[in-house]
């Protein structure tokens, strides 16, 4: 057991540090403004925003007493490839359920219209802008801790090796 | 019912599997060498000293994934309470819990000893842990990480971005980490100041704290834009907050500096020592270290022992065979329709792969051939024995190129007539081969797919072997190979008590039924320690002298290269441009080309370049001491084998992404055959975000233990290191090469073969 339990934890660690990166939801606000009856801010993560999947988030606020709005419908339109995609943002998909969260692929760098819309019994908001997508991240960059994985341990394992000759030949003498 | 608002920001938690890992890792190395330390000296190591330090971990997972994480980018006060979480009591908490010596006592000792010994004891190390644990150096580290970030500019960059919150959050519980060492006086460090020192540490710390929480209070404008522009939660402004947040970080972040300042300034006074007396030390008994069985296991060791699990096992395995042929001959000829394009290409192959690196060779366990073996022995007379010339590996290696080579230039994946066809003719080779040669002789030289799990399983974390050798050197009856009256012993010739690794073991477990003392097991090794150690092994000699063995691991090794080349767009354009400039009817010559060169000829080309590289370099650093005395040959048999984890993990890496984008593709079929109409044909082919990561971390794994074997063996033909080096370095830069190319193909769009597009 001694031998594989060591290999286990050390596949489990490695296991979950390859979980999918999330996005904190929320990240930076690219638009906070009053639409109607509500405030709505919208957040955008990562930041800044790159082609591919990016996570998008919405709190709505009463206009009259800022407290958070809970339980609307809440969608989000954005501009791709010239027809507009349309996705549900909903509380479950964010890590802070305060928030409505949508996970979107941002196929292409440029700029990307998109909107919001809000449904909350009776009353419906709309709200658009604008963002900025730059190019996605090479993937030597996103990967780079990875490769850099085994140059690291090679050198542990030289400094390694030299440490316990000089510890042999100091004991051999 | 309760707030909605309320039950909102508690539902606010994160489930960071990263974290989650590396705190039960800790824990469970805390725990595990805690419980012997306990044993030895319950006083010092105190049921306290583990409560502190697993509240310690506690707190740093609440600061972490709790919704003060999530509510940070909006309430500046949320913000600094997971910072006070952070830099005052996590660590303070962990360090209470005295945690280098049970952690250290938590590895396993030989890690220990030959792992971690000779850093432990680098005075080069320990001066810099005495510098970076000097009283000086730590209250600096945590006051400017305090400062440095935050700074307006420096707080705003951690906010907008996920990456720099992180290192923001490192900084700071890392230099609390230091900070807290002299105040806690962690073992086995020792105290570079007098412990009356401490004191004006301690409110040294405590008046930049407070000059920062002022800073915050009465600051008349927002410190950080971003929370100007964040929405208003509960009616608390923006300068309401920033206040509020100074006050947190002002009262209670002075009381926690403080009350270790006055608890230093108690024990000076009542001139009691810090350090409890050493209390009686028991000794720690160290519990037996035989071999961990997975036949011990409860269920699954009970499962595998049980005398006619294997026989079922394989029946299943030969139902499904069978339903491959039928499907395959008379179903609808669309592979993602077909049992036959689905059950081998897509889950077959990826379920052994991970078998093979998590457990052994449990595909050949459960061979669905072993049927037709069988009833060939009944029928036929089996009297022959294995011709000479062919007890060797080189048929073998030949059958396996050609197996690869089939697989492409056939198409095997897109075609289930030819995959029953393949299914079919595996039944007749075994049926044949073992109805009229004695033993395994399928198995042993013919099986391509036993070649794949003989080899790749050298890397495996179980193998099938003696418990303890004591026992055999009594046995007279050699039960394990001769078998006796009601099992039969090895057929492959493996005789236990001589056996090393699970090269040509089919983990039949004959050996484990046949024994009377019940002293073989599938016990737990160190992976690869066959590779390593390459020692004389009943029926297979050693692996350094077998020729066709070392290509046999080459071609299985560069196979995996090739088979996933030969599906990514820019080979595939390759093989299409030169189809079409050679203005070639067929793909065929291409993917022969392909294969002949990628599988036959680059190994052996390079194998020999390595080897005369090899020797040269290692001549040359012992100036002609004659130390590259042995052939390339020799040299070329030995490093091979370096190769096969490298290889593995290109396997695991490939086939996982076949298993992973295409593990509903059975549905389909199943709706076709059972005429589910649930079961539309909407499967999206999606590629796993997590799933780059863990092949680059494979290919990581097994370019890391290619490496080690490789110089391991150079170790083992030679004391010099400079010959070491120059063995090795040449057979490093294929490796490292491999992994190169290995990084290249798996990032190239793949074709998802078997699945409905």
């Amino acid at each position: 057991m001694r031998a594989v339990l060591p290999f286990l934890l050390l596949l489990a660690v490695l296991g979950t540090w390859t979980a999918p990166g999330l996005f904190a939801d929320g990240g930076a606000v690219v638009l906070h403004r009053d639409a109607g009856p509500f405030v709505i801010t919208v957040f955008a993560s990562p930041a800044p925003l790159r082609a591919g999947p990016a996570d998008l988030s919405v709190m709505i606020q009463r206009r009259d007493s800022l407290d958070p709005v809970l339980d609307a419908a809440v969608s989000l339109t954005v501009e791709r490839n010239g027809a507009g995609l349309t996705l549900a943002a909903t509380r479950d998909q964010a890590q802070n359920k305060l928030l409505y969260a949508a996970t979107v692929n941002l196929t292409e760098p440029g700029l990307r219209k998109y909107s919001v819309n809000v449904h909350h019994g009776a009353e419906d908001s709309e709200l658009s802008g604008t963002l900025s997508v730059e190019p996605p991240q090479p993937k030597i960059d996103a990967y780079w801790g990875y490769f850099a994985l085994p140059p690291l341990c090679i050198a542990i394992f030289v400094i390694h090796q030299l440490l316990a000759r000089r510890q042999r030949l100091t004991s051999g003498v | 019912m309760g707030d909605p608002m309320a039950e909102a920001i508690f539902a606010s938690w994160r489930l960071d599997l990263r974290l989650l890992g590396l705190l039960l890792a800790a824990s469970w190395l805390y725990v595990r060498g805690w419980r012997k330390l306990h044993l030895q000296s319950p006083h010092k190591y105190s049921t306290d000293r583990l409560a502190a330090f697993l509240a310690g971990l506690s707190a740093l997972f609440v600061a972490l994934a709790s919704p003060l994480d999530a509510f940070g980018g909006l309430l500046l006060e949320v913000h600094m309470v997971q910072h006070l979480l952070l830099i005052m009591v996590a660590p303070a908490l962990i360090w209470l819990g005295q945690p280098v010596i049970p952690m250290l006592r938590g590895l396993p000792p030989r890690f220990l000893k030959t792992g971690l010994g000779p850093f432990l004891a680098w005075h080069g190390l320990r001066r810099a842990g005495r510098l970076i644990t000097h009283p000086v150096v730590t209250w600096l580290a945590m006051t400017f990480a305090i400062v440095f970030w935050h700074m307006p500019r420096w707080y705003e960059l951690g906010l907008e971005s996920t990456a720099w919150h992180q290192v923001e959050h490192a900084c700071f519980f890392g230099a609390a980490l230091l900070f807290w060492w002299p105040v806690i006086d962690v073992w086995p460090g020792r105290a570079q100041w007098p412990r009356w020192m401490m004191i004006p540490y301690l409110v040294l710390a405590d008046i930049v704290n407070t000059a920062l929480s002022a800073w915050l209070v009465f600051s008349t404008q927002v410190v950080y834009r971003t929370y100007e522009l964040a929405p208003r939660l509960g009616g608390i402004s923006a300068l309401s907050d920033q206040s509020t947040a100074g006050a947190i970080m002002w009262v209670p972040g002075s009381i926690v500096y403080l009350i270790p300042a006055c608890a230093i300034t108690i024990q000076m006074l009542t001139r009691r020592r810090l350090r409890p007396a050493p209390p009686r030390i028991k000794p720690f008994v160290r519990q037996d270290s035989a071999g961990w069985d997975l036949l011990r296991l409860p269920a699954i060791g009970a499962v595998l022992r049980y005398r006619y699990f294997r026989r079922a096992a394989q029946g299943v395995l030969f139902a499904l065979a069978v339903a491959i042929v039928v499907d395959g001959l008379a179903g609808p000829q669309i592979a993602p329709m077909n049992l036959a394009g689905v059950l081998p290409w897509t889950y077959w192959r990826g379920f052994a792969v991970i078998a093979l690196l998590a457990g052994g060779n449990f595909f050949c366990m459960v061979c669905p051939f072993m049927l037709p073996r069988e009833i060939g022995r009944r029928l036929l007379p089996a009297r022959h024995r294995w011709p000479g010339p062919l007890r060797s590996k080189w048929f073998a290696a030949a059958l396996l190129a050609a197996y690869l080579w089939a697989y492409e230039a056939f198409g095997l994946w897109a075609s289930p007539w030819w995959t029953a066809w393949i299914v079919v003719g595996y039944f007749l080779t075994a049926f044949l081969i073992d109805g009229l040669f004695q033993g395994a002789s399928f198995c042993k030289y013919i099986c391509p797919i036993g070649q794949f799990h003989f080899v790749n399983s050298l890397v495996s974390p179980f193998e099938v072997k003696v418990k303890s050798g004591a026992v055999c050197d009594s046995c007279r009856t050699y039960d394990c190979i001769r078998g006796n009256a009601t099992h039969r012993g090895c057929e492959l010739q493996l005789f236990q008590p001589r056996k090393s690794g699970n090269f040509d073991c089919t983990f039949c477990l004959d050996c484990v039924q046949a024994c009377p003392q019940d002293n073989v097991g599938v016990l737990a090794v160190i992976p690869g320690k066959a590779l390593i150690e390459d020692r004389r092994s009943s029926g297979i000699g050693q692996l350094s002298r077998r020729p066709d063995a070392a290509a046999l691991a080459m071609v299985l090794v560069f196979g995996a290269l090739v088979n996933a080349a030969a599906m990514v767009d820019p080979v595939m354009q390759w093989m299409h441009l030169v189809h079409r400039r050679l203005g070639l009817e067929s793909m065929l010559p291409v993917v022969t080309l392909l294969y002949a060169g990628g599988v036959l000829f680059a190994p052996a080309i390079l194998a020999f370049v390595c080897s005369w590289s090899s020797r040269s370099m290692a001549n040359c650093a012992s100036e002609g001491l004659g130390a590259g005395r042995a052939s390339w040959k020799d040299l070329a048999c030995n490093f091979a084998w370096a190769m096969v984890p490298l290889g593995l993990a290109m396997w695991v890496a490939h086939f996982l992404f076949h298993l992973l984008t295409g593990w509903r593709s059975l549905e389909p079929v199943l709706g076709r055959i059972f005429h589910f109409a649930g079961f539309a044909i909407n499967l999206s082919a999606e590629v796993p975000g997590w799933l780059p990561p863990v092949q680059v971390l494979l290919l990581d794994a097994g370019l890391l233990f290619s490496l080690y074997i490789a110089w391991r063996t150079a170790c083992r033909r030679t004391m010099r290191t400079s010959q070491a080096l120059g063995l090795v370095a040449p057979w490093a830069m294929l490796a490292i090469g491999f992994y190169a190319a290995a990084v290249w193909i798996l990032f190239q769009p793949m074709q998802m073969r078997g699945m409905v597009m």
